[in-house]
């Protein structure tokens, strides 16, 4: 597969977040799920999106591809704003979800060539693509199974080859890993591997610690809306003082008292 | 941004046709699935002839229990027998000769009155004489016959025997006594014409019989067929547009849809191609098994009318089916749309099947016609001209009218379905759910959501149905109980009901039924308006009747006033009538209704929203068609109003006078008359009047107009829909 540069305007970030936020109305509560949230992501770059359960890390993704309407604020991708261009944005990002479903009745092949259609690829073109990404993915032997009768691990591979399907410059990962074994996690961070191979921006937001740290160039840790701490893991490792991801975690959720914005506002910058 | 963005469209030759690729798929899963073909093709092709074979089993059944009529002569000896029969068969030649036949019909008796079975009883032996009148006393024969005298050339003497406690013994002697006299008319008349040939009978009599016109025949398996096949033809629809809609959301698949740069109503439009081509699969496989089953049990003239299955009708059906399929399938898409699950979906399908089968059966009814306004009524139009094709009396501009109209209808369905699928309120379900409906919710809340709303109607509905007929039962011609019952239905199921549950779920009542206060020039505006509308409203009455049916349908505008209603004091007839139902129907139309159907869609959808099922109401309480139209647009008025004014209480006070006035008029129709103003069909309000009225409407809309307060209205559910659109980033 041709690496293709995507952006003509090097150096311009890939995705902008820019003071996105986000409200529910849940049982008459008004939640602040994404509170004036603000990042960007370079091309090439992986970004590991990291927090605790409820953090707004999904709700953040979605905002981003335009599936949810930001309350305020806006997001760019590529140079297009997603309020102006949900077209274009949708057309450059590959979404991973772990909710996604397949279509039972159909086979990965016939799926596959569908979504191919839905962004309008060639047939031709489509065929040829599905190929690699069946090799790239071990998708042979089940390729023209039905789908309800693949395993959790395959479908998720199906998912994958899915948001590849139209080689997107972006991907949004939102926890891949989820209900995988060890092996199955071990494809998703060679999968993540490969995308930053092809140059592509990622945005993955994972429970795997571990993993994240070795993978991510660069990781984002949220906490109820907010953006707590942002930069490599070796700064992260800095300034908070901790070695691991999980201890951050810890040190995040039990000391309200050190997450101010003005602290995540000195960091970012 | 540094760069304009440039949108570059990939839409090529290959984009044109993708929609008929997506049908194709969507197909292709909804036929995969087994339980589909089994439940929607496989069903009717068993579930017909199954039925077709009990029925038959009952027709047959049922024409064994009818006894035929027969009746038994005994006769004293063979030579009586002889003399009688030969008599009798001559008379039978003279009969048929009368009523026109040529020659004897040789058919079997059909054991009618008309034309019974015959039964001689004689004895073996040729010289024995049998005592007849022991079996007829004995129940062994119907009438006993002796020749008294009389030889071979006659007069003959017969003495007839029967029991004159038995009336069927009765009517065989009459039978007997008509067959005989016959020769003893023809003879006279023979003799008499000998004498004078130009002799006729003083009195002549022609037989002609018919098939009675009113219920008891037309009503008959004919007129179900209709409704069968919509309803199997709707039944066909359902499952797919739930998989397709509601299931892809439940199965997580319409993320990764929703994520392609597809426009959602490209998506949607496949999803209903689809939808459209199982219900006619399963129409297709209900007729045909339907066909297959009546020709096979010899039952087609019954079923299909007396012209029997022909090519045509059955084009013509599958024609009506389609139009019919396209509007239901677009109408199920917006609630299935709507729903985040199968079980949800269900949820809002079930009151809708019920108010759709509603009119459908009241169509069915005898002496219900094709009128204008019938023909433009959703559902109710295609189940009526169905039955008409059946019965083959369609006209054509009545088939025009429907299928324009459903086409049309259709459309605007399939456009609202577009709009929801897929929004984010339903692909992550922040809106409230049915659950919402049980758990209590603890903060207040500015309106009620769409789905109590559709829940409460889903109530209200039936109830309405069942219990305005209760006071009619229980009063009888009570006028003044009836109007009492009437007073309290309304009040508990308009405003009681719906306040309890806006109680119950913490809807803050002042946002929730818009019971705040207005500027005064709201209630001047409103005033004017009450006043002024009437003319309007009796000339909408008007036009609707030029177009058919006379006068009646203008009448219908004072529907609940009869002439025993005079008898009833003025103030409480204003009351029962104007005041109760202006001040109950407003609080939950334009109150509870609206304020519901706003924080799920825009202002105009909900005001329209609102007036039809306010007119649908009045139609059904009425059970007149033609109220629709002048109630759609007061409702139109009120709902306007409401919206301008932010308030419930000037449409009350619009309501309360309108409704007045029309009593009123009524009670003073003869000097009303005088005045050129009447409910005669050729008597037009005069055109000072109208020009009056339009006038001060004009004026009243002004002052709304220029009355600031109907803008703090806009504001009040946007912060709890979800729908809320997305302010521009910095
Ligand atoms: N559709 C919705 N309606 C109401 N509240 C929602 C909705 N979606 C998310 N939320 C709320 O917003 C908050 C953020 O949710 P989100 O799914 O973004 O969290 P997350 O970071 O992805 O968590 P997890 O790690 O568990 O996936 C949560 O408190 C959640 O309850
Ligand atoms: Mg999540």
């Amino acid at each position: 597969m041709i690496r293709r540069l995507w952006s003509p305007y090097d150096g311009q970030p890939m995705i902008i977040v820019d003071n996105l936020t986000r409200c529910f109305a849940s049982g008459g509560k008004s939640l602040v799920a994404v509170d004036r949230l603000s990042f960007s992501v370079k091309e090439g770059e992986v970004y590991g999106l990291l927090g605790p359960n409820g953090a707004g890390k999904t709700t953040t993704l979605r905002m981003i591809l335009g599936l949810l309407q930001p309350t305020s604020g806006d997001a760019s991708v590529d140079g297009f704003r997603v309020s102006q261009f949900p077209d274009e944005v949708k057309r450059r990002i590959g979404l991973v979800s772990a909710s996604a479903g397949l279509y039972q009745w159909l086979s990965p092949r016939e799926m596959l060539l569908f979504f191919a259609d839905l962004y309008s690829i060639e047939p031709a073109v489509a065929r040829e693509r599905l190929e690699s990404l069946v090799d790239l993915l071990d998708l042979r032997r089940f390729l023209d199974q039905r789908c309800s009768t693949l395993s959790t691990g395959q479908k998720q591979r199906v998912t994958l080859a899915r948001a590849l399907m139209h080689d997107p410059p972006i991907m949004l990962l939102d926890e891949p890993t989820r209900g995988l074994d060890v092996v199955g996690t071990h494809v998703i961070f060679e999968y993540i591997g490969h995308l930053r191979s092809m140059g592509k921006s990622v945005v993955v937001s994972t429970h795997r610690l571990d993993e994240a740290s070795q993978i991510c160039d660069r990781l984002g840790l949220l906490h109820r809306g907010t953006l707590r701490h942002e930069g490599t893991f070796a700064e992260l490792q800095q300034v908070t003082g901790c070695v691991t991801l999980f201890e951050m975690f810890l040190q995040l959720m039990n000391q309200p008292s050190l997450m101010s914005n003005s602290l995540t506002g000195g960091l970012s910058g | 941004m540094s760069h304009e963005p440039c949108t570059s469209r990939h839409l090529g030759p290959l984009a044109s046709m993708r929609w008929w690729r997506m049908t194709l798929k969507e197909l292709r899963e909804i036929l995969r699935d087994r339980r589909t073909i089994l439940t929607l093709i496989g069903m009717p092709l068993l579930i017909y002839p199954l039925l077709g074979v009990t029925f038959q089993k009952l027709l047959v059944s049922q024409a064994a229990n009818k006894s035929k009529i027969e009746y038994r002569i005994a006769l004293v000896s063979q030579r009586d027998s002889r003399v009688f029969r030969d008599l009798f068969q001559k008379s039978a030649i003279l009969r048929a000769k009368q009523e026109g036949a040529l020659d004897l019909p040789r058919q079997e008796p059909a054991g009618t009155v008309d034309d019974p079975i015959w039964t001689f009883l004689e004895s073996r032996d040729k010289s024995a004489t049998v005592d007849v009148d022991h079996f007829v006393a004995n129940r062994s024969a119907d009438v006993g016959v002796r020749l008294k005298s009389g030889g071979e050339e006659g007069p003959w003497e017969f003495e007839l025997t029967y029991r004159s406690a038995s009336l069927f013994s009765l009517d065989a002697r009459r039978a007997i006594e008509d067959r005989l006299r016959t020769i003893n008319d023809y003879v006279v008349l023979e003799r008499l014409h000998e004498q004078d040939p130009s002799f006729v009978m003083p009195l002549g009599l022609t037989l002609k019989s018919v098939v009675p016109t009113d219920a008891g025949s037309s009503f008959s398996m004919a007129t179900l067929i209709p409704l069968i096949l919509i309803l199997m033809t709707v039944t066909g629809a359902v499952y797919p547009a739930i998989d397709l809609t509601a299931g892809e959301r439940e199965r997580g698949t319409l993320e990764a849809l929703i994520s392609a740069p597809v426009p959602r109503h490209e998506l949607l439009f496949a999803k209903y191609l689809a939808v459209l081509a199982v219900a006619m699969l399963t129409a297709i496989a209900n007729l045909t098994s339907m066909v297959i089953t009546a020709y096979s049990n010899g039952m087609e003239q019954l079923l299909f009318g007396s012209g029997g299955v022909s090519f045509r009708m059955l084009i013509l059906i599958l024609g009506l089916l389609i139009v019919f399929a396209g509007f239901f399938a677009a109408v199920i898409l917006i609630l299935t749309s709507f729903a985040r699950s199968f079980k949800e979906a269900q949820a809002y399908l079930i009151p809708v099947m019920l108010v759709s089968l509603a009119p459908g059966v009241l169509c069915l009814l005898p002496g219900i016609e094709m009128t204008a306004w019938m023909s433009v009524t959703p559902l109710v139009n295609i189940v009526i001209l169905a039955r008409d094709v059946f019965d083959g009396r369609a006209q054509p501009i009545w088939v025009v009218a429907t299928l324009l109209s459903t086409v049309l209808y259709s459309a605007v369905a399939l456009a609202l379905a577009a709009k929801i699928f897929g929004t984010d309120a339903v692909l992550y379900g922040s809106e409230g759910s049915w659950a919402d409906l049980i758990r209590r919710p603890t903060l207040s809340r500015p309106a009620a959501s769409l789905s109590q709303a559709m829940a409460c109607l889903a109530v209200l509905f039936p109830a309405f149905l069942v219990l305005s007929g209760v006071p009619g039962r229980l009063m009888g011609e009570w006028v003044a109980g009836r109007l009492i019952g009437n007073a309290i239905i309304t009040i508990v199921l308009f405003a009681v009901m719906p306040l309890a549950l806006a109680r119950w779920s913490s809807i803050d009542l002042s946002d929730g039924f818009r019971l705040r206060g207005a500027t005064i020039a709201s209630f001047l505006a409103a005033t004017i308006l009450g006043l002024s509308l009437w003319p309007f409203a009796i000339e909408l009455a008007r036009f609707q009747t030029n177009s058919l049916e006379q006068s009646d349908a203008i009448k219908e505008l004072f529907e609940r006033v009869s002439a025993s209603l005079n008898a009833i004091p003025l103030p409480a007839k204003l009351l029962a009538l104007a005041l109760i139902p202006a001040v109950c129907e407003e609080l939950f139309f334009r109150g509870y209704l609206q304020s519901a159907f706003r924080s799920g869609m825009s202002t105009s959808l909900a005001v329209i929203l609102s007036s039809c099922l306010f007119g649908l109401f009045h139609v059904i309480a009425t059970l007149s068609f033609e109220r629709f139209a002048p109630t759609c647009f007061l409702g139109l008025v009120l709902g306007w109003v409401c919206y301008r004014t932010g308030s419930v209480l000037p449409g009350m006070v619009l309501h309360t006078i309108h409704n007045s006035l029309i009593i009123l008029m009524q009670a003073f129709v003869k000097e009303l008359a005088a005045m050129g103003i009447g409910t005669e069909a050729d008597q037009h309000v005069p055109t000072s009047w109208l020009v009056g009225a339009g006038l001060a409407i004009t004026l009243a809309i002004g002052i709304l107009f220029s009355n600031a307060q109907g803008k703090q209205d806009v504001a009040a559910t946007s912060l709890i829909g979800d729908n809320s659109p997305a302010a521009p980033g910095a």
